[in-house]
């Protein structure tokens, strides 16, 4: 839109320095270029809306002097090329109203029965849109001729033209978008430069059916006197009479000047444009019209979900028909065209991620390439194609058809997220029309408003936008039934005050698929299955977790994840994603993310799948599993990192830390969501709708296998949010099983060795320490338990029970340091570092006596696990049970019980007198037993020396 | 060492005034504040002669309780005065240490010292561990003639495997003194069992057979006076020294002039 400011400024001197060389251009000020709409008593139309009586452009150009040879007759400085007349916004001229010349009778001659015509032309007098008066070198002064509608050619909304002198002179229509707004500009090209034109001064009737023109109309126009018609039947109105429809209409926007605009070239200096413009002035101040209140605006809008059912994937229809009574009327004022609509979809309605898959973005420079002829896909491509549209217009027969196009995110007008372009055009009319507009997203909800400003002040009846629909639509209806509405909101070019609000029934009536409507909150019932690839026992194998839920259940935020017992990682080796690199990802862009990921590549343990949208289809995005460090006070964690890209969205990333919670007693592996990130559920107000999770542990040589063929589970709890996202009150959680067990233990070899060796004294009453000693081999199945007894020459040494570490002591690992009676390593080729730690006493008030607990902590990792040995007696012999033992590949596991005043046990008889063996049972987690009988080793060296220097 | 190789008379007068309360027969029950201890004891035979000494066995037991508390007192110390007509000699027997003995099964118990048993007996307690519920233990006693630190002493060794092999053994010191009840065997249980048990019950049967050509480890004849069939006299008396609490009972036994 014209600054009116600017205007003001540079107009109210009444004249606008001609650009062109002093020698060729417009007179001075009015004289040079004016226009004026004026009603039939002469006075100036100022009604806004209304239908002049004529609109008069007045061109004059600079002269050079007189003609060689043709003394007082004038000729121009240049002689004029190319002209054109800039219309106001909103100006119409309505060419379908009028009857057209054909080619031929626009250049055949005018024969006229009251004079020697200079005309060039023979056109019929209904299709005389106006007069012209022409000044030029030709000699017998100005002369005036008519204007007549002509027989457009290809690519043209109209044309208009008159044949002064044989030389025709052709005016074709253009619409131009400036400002924002669409102008209609008549330009002539290629004008005879034999006319010699030094003036011009054209009047375009508002009605040309007016009995009042008949006496310029074809022949009755007296060309060099038209104030003199020639009057033989001339005014026969009963002869003479032509459809009485409005030819001209002024806008209807009372806000700003008409400013007209003019610029020419010359033969001589075609590169050199001279130009003008022109607005009328009061007392100084531009003249803006009048009346814009008393102008109709009585639109109807419709919207319409193509897929009335929740959940699902559907197109969009919207209908605007603004009404054309009062365009064709001339006493009728012209409704006026639509500004700005605004149109809130229903609640609950957003963008559907399913559209993503192809979808691409129209950037700015192919929205400025789509022209009236650019061919499909020359300009926006047509993977940005995501609707269509149609325009039905008064001023062409044929609706306009056009497309509705993404706009490259950010990379569009608003320099929002999302941003839609409607092109519309009529090649075969040379009509063009390219509206943005944007869309905004409710960052909470998702909810969608639309805005289409400077909607052109064209007419149009009927303005049909549909969106895509089908499974990639990009719309998703609500998750619930419900008498939903779309409100519609459309503000006309007359005043703003006078906006129009509407409600569009919107409704949702049965569920996805058809089902019956889901009701209520909705629910939470996710789907999951789980398992490794390789199913055999204790071999290496990819793990996956695939968790689902359908469109009416509740969305996603957070999940957590059992794995079996004994499904373990090797880690040996594999670095830990840093904590800069995870922060950094959640700031990076989801497409340079993908390019270029923020954890490096040896930290990476597996990759994930989303699938996000609604419907059969949905957008899947793939990502990376990190391994990462300590998080939420859990000592390991990985990391998802995915890419958060819909099409050509780029919605950054989506990371999810997840802390890794190993069991102190089982060594199980759980994913707990109390330490985890939340899943974004709405990014940039466009709700993700996960809906499929894929997480697959594919590093090469990292997942294990339990020993075990127990039947298992992986056990994932999911918390859903309701329709209030991220209200707890309406958050909900499941927990979904899938089976798991792994195969083939039943070949897996199982022979630990158990090495018992006492130190210190040997004789009775001696308290010796102890180190037993197990070593697996590589391959066999993991101990499950293990029965040790002693042989019985050992007894518990209660009066060394002094202190004991409580269960509270020992969960705060504060036990006394008291309590403790030995050390313990373990040593796991899954684990870069041993295990070690001190070996409790630990109250077990279940029993009669206390645990014995090796409090194993390290592996590099911070890792805490307890092996716990419960200690009574067979056979009088002194026993410790472990009951329980993780399913975990260890190479080696190292017992050590002090001796003397804090040892435990006291030997009952000379151990140097006879050998000594122990007894014990293994059973591997896949129910392989073994029975050992190991022996008792002391060293009997020292006594027999002491025995020998007795003697 | 101290040798009990003299007879101690016995006072029949004093005999004779011992309360009537005194049990005639069966147990002794004692009770102060929450504990309550049941005292008893039997020599046999019960026909003696007035002079000279035959040998015979003592049988005492004492069964604690604790009439509230889930769990007795701990016994720290008990001593058992037994009257002087009654005589110990631990020459008798080979005599055991504590160190032949302990620890070890019942089995390398008799083993090692098997000439020197005296006599059997039970044992029960409850064992209290730290932060642990407590638990019962017991088994058989055996007693050894023995030394500790010196002096005369009946080495009773227990052995037991639940819920853990464990054996300890209570050094019943005997000394002799003067008076009626002149001899007494004291054993301090804190050094023993440690601070995990709690006795709630012990009885010792005692009374081994001579060898041949020595005299028995335990005889006794019966004081009754001049002109009487028969005496009825203090047998026994035990002191239960809980810390806090300390409890005496004695017990009054009957014998038969024989011959």
């Amino acid at each position: 839109m014209f600054c009116l400011g600017l205007i003001a400024a540079v107009l109210s001197a009444g004249l606008l320095p001609p650009t062109a060389s002093a020698a060729f251009g417009l007179l001075p000020g009015s004289e040079g270029f004016s226009v004026a709409a004026r009603e039939e008593d002469g006075s100036m139309d100022h009604q806004a809306g209304s239908h002049p009586y004529a609109i008069t452009t007045t061109i004059n150009l600079n002269l050079a002097g007189e003609s060689p040879g043709e003394p007082g007759v004038p000729f121009s400085d240049g002689d004029l090329r190319e002209l054109r007349l800039d219309l106001p916004p909103g100006l119409i001229e309505n060419a379908s109203v009028v009857a057209q010349c054909s080619l031929a009778q626009f250049h055949t001659p005018r024969s006229s029965p009251y004079e020697s015509s200079a005309s060039g032309e023979s056109c019929p007098e209904e299709s005389q849109v106006g007069v012209v008066t022409v000044t030029s070198s030709h000699a017998g002064g100005p002369r005036t001729f008519g204007i007549f509608n002509l027989q457009p050619p290809p690519g043209a909304l109209s044309e208009v033209g008159f044949n002064p002198y044989g030389s025709p002179i052709v005016f074709i229509p253009e619409v131009r978008q400036a400002e924002g707004e669409y102008q209609l500009s008549q330009r002539a090209q290629s004008i005879p430069q034999q006319v010699d034109i030094s003036g011009l001064r054209i009047t375009l009737w508002g009605r040309p059916g007016a009995i009042s023109h008949n006496f310029e109309r074809g022949n009755c126009l007296n060309e060099t006197e038209p104030a003199a018609p020639w009057d033989n039947g001339c005014g026969n109105e009963t002869v003479r009479r032509f459809p009485r429809l409005a030819y001209l209409t002024l806008p209807s926007d009372c806000s700003d000047p008409l400013v007209y605009g003019v610029s020419l070239t010359s033969w001589q200096q075609p590169g050199t444009v001279a130009s003008r413009l022109f607005a009328r002035f009061d007392e100084g101040e531009p003249l803006t019209l009048e009346g814009c209140g008393s102008i109709g605006f009585s639109p109807t809008a419709q919207a319409s979900v193509v897929n009335p059912r929740a959940a699902s994937p559907s197109g969009f229809d919207f209908d605007l028909d603004v009404g054309s009574e009062g365009l064709l009327q001339p006493g009728a004022l012209n409704p006026t065209a639509v500004r700005q609509a605004v149109v809130a979809l229903p609640q609950g309605m957003t963008i559907n991620p399913s559209v993503g898959a192809g979808l691409l973005g129209c950037t700015p420079a192919q929205y400025a390439a789509e022209t009236v002829s650019s061919a499909p896909g020359a300009g926006c491509p047509n993977g940005s194609k995501i609707g269509e549209l149609t325009v039905k217009s008064p001023l062409v027969e044929k609706t306009l058809e056009g497309s509705v196009f993404l706009a490259a995110p950010f990379e569009n007008p608003f320099g929002t997220l999302i941003g839609l372009y409607l092109v519309a055009k009529s090649s075969e009319r040379g009509i063009l029309v390219k509206i943005p507009g944007k869309l905004d997203a409710d960052p909470g909800t998702g909810s969608l408003v639309a805005t289409f400003s400077g909607l052109p002040q064209l007419p149009y009846t009927d303005l049909q936008i549909k969106f895509r629909e089908g499974q990639r639509s990009p719309l998703a209806t609500p998750a619930t039934c419900s008498a939903y509405s779309t409100g519609i909101a459309l503000t006309p070019w007359s005043t703003a005050s006078a906006e129009v609000l509407s409600s569009s029934p919107t409704p949702i009536t049965a569920g996805p698929g058809g089902t019956p409507c889901p009701s209520g909150s909705p629910g939470f019932a996710p789907n999951a299955a789980a398992g490794s690839i390789n199913p055999e026992a204790g071999a290496y194998t990819p793990f996956y977790i695939h968790l689902t839920r359908t469109d009416t259940e509740q969305e996603i935020t957070s999940y957590s994840t059992a794995l079996p017992p004994g499904l373990l990682g090797d880690i040996v080796g594999i670095p830990y994603c840093s904590d800069a690199a995870i922060e950094a990802a959640r700031r990076t862009g989801g497409f340079e993310e993908q390019a270029h990921p923020s954890c490096p590549a040896d930290t990476e343990i597996g990759h994930t799948v989303s699938g996000y949208g609604v419907g059969p289809a949905l957008e899947y995005q793939p990502g990376g599993l990190y391994l990462a460090g300590p998080y939420h006070g859990s000592t390991l964690s990985i990391v998802a990192i995915d890419s958060a890209t819909v099409g050509p969205f780029d919605l950054g990333t989506i990371v999810v830390r997840s802390a890794i919670d190993v069991d102190p007693q089982t060594a199980q592996v759980t994913l707990d969501s109390t330490g985890s990130d939340q899943i974004p559920h709405i990014i940039d107000g466009i709700p993700i709708h996960l809906r499929d999770i894929r997480v697959y542990v594919s590093r090469q040589h990292f997942t294990v296998n339990p020993t075990s063929c127990e039947p298992f589970k992986v056990e994932s709890t999911l918390t859903g949010s309701g329709a209030g996202v991220g209200l707890p009150s309406l958050q909900s959680t499941a927990t979904v099983t899938s089976p798991y067990q792994a195969f083939g233990c039943a070949s897996l070899p199982f022979e630990p060795q158990l090495k018992l060796r006492l130190r210190g004294g040997t004789r009775r009453g001696d308290f010796p320490a102890l180190r037993a000693e197990v070593r697996p081999r590589a391959g066999d199945a993991n101990i499950g338990s293990a029965k040790v007894t002693l042989p019985s020459s050992e007894f518990l040494e209660q009066r060394h029970i002094k202190t004991i570490c409580t269960r509270p002591q020992f969960t705060a690992e504060k036990c006394p340091a008291a309590s403790v009676y030995g050390t313990a390593q373990a040593f796991s080729p899954l684990l870069a570092q041993p295990l070690e730690g001190p070996v409790y006493l630990r109250s077990a008030p279940e029993r009669q006596l206390p645990d014995l607990v090796a409090d194993l902590h390290g592996g590099g990792l911070g890792l805490r696990i307890e092996v716990v040995g419960h200690i009574d007696s067979v056979h009088g012999g002194l026993r410790g049970t472990f009951e329980t033992v993780p399913d975990a590949p260890v190479s080696r596991f190292v017992l050590n019980l002090k001796g003397g005043k804090q040892g435990l046990l006291v030997n009952s008889q000379n151990l140097c007198g006879a050998e000594q063996f122990g007894n014990a049972l293994f059973v591997g987690h896949n129910d392989a037993g073994i029975s050992l009988r190991p022996k008792l080793e002391v060293n009997c060296k020292k006594q027999k020396k002491v025995k020998k220097a007795s003697r | 060492m101290m040798t009990m190789k003299r007879w101690v008379p016995f006072l029949a007068l004093v005999v004779l005034a011992l309360p009537a309360c005194a049990a005639l027969a069966g147990a002794e029950v004692v009770q102060k504040g929450d504990v309550r201890v049941k005292f008893e004891g039997e020599l046999a035979p019960t026909a003696l002669p007035r002079t000279g000494q035959v040998p015979v066995r003592v049988s005492v037991g004492a069964k604690i309780t604790a009439l509230k508390a889930a769990d007795p007192p701990r016994l720290k110390r008990i001593s058992i005065a037994i009257n002087s007509a009654g005589k110990f000699d631990p020459t008798a027997l080979p005599s055991c240490t504590v160190r032949d003995i302990q620890p070890s099964t019942t089995q390398n118990a008799l083993k090692a010292c098997g000439s020197s048993l005296v006599g059997t007996g039970s044992f029960a307690a409850k064992v209290l561990l730290p932060q642990q519920a407590a638990f019962p233990a017991g088994g058989k006693l055996y007693a050894f003639n023995g030394i500790y630190e010196g002096r005369p002493a009946i080495l009773a060794h227990v052995y037991g495997t639940e819920p853990v092999p464990t054996s300890f053994t209570l050094p019943f010191v005997i000394t002799a003194g003067k008076g009626q009840l002149g001899t007494v065997l004291t054993a301090s249980l804190a050094e023993a069992t440690g601070k995990a048990g709690y006795i709630t019950e012990l009885s010792l049967d005692l009374g081994g057979s001579a060898n041949s050509g020595r005299s028995p480890y335990l005889s006794a004849g019966c004081p009754a006076p001049k002109g009487f069939g028969g005496a009825t006299f203090p047998f026994a008396k035990a002191t239960f020294d809980f810390g806090s609490t300390k409890l005496d009972s004695i017990i009054s036994r009957n014998c038969q002039v024989r011959g």
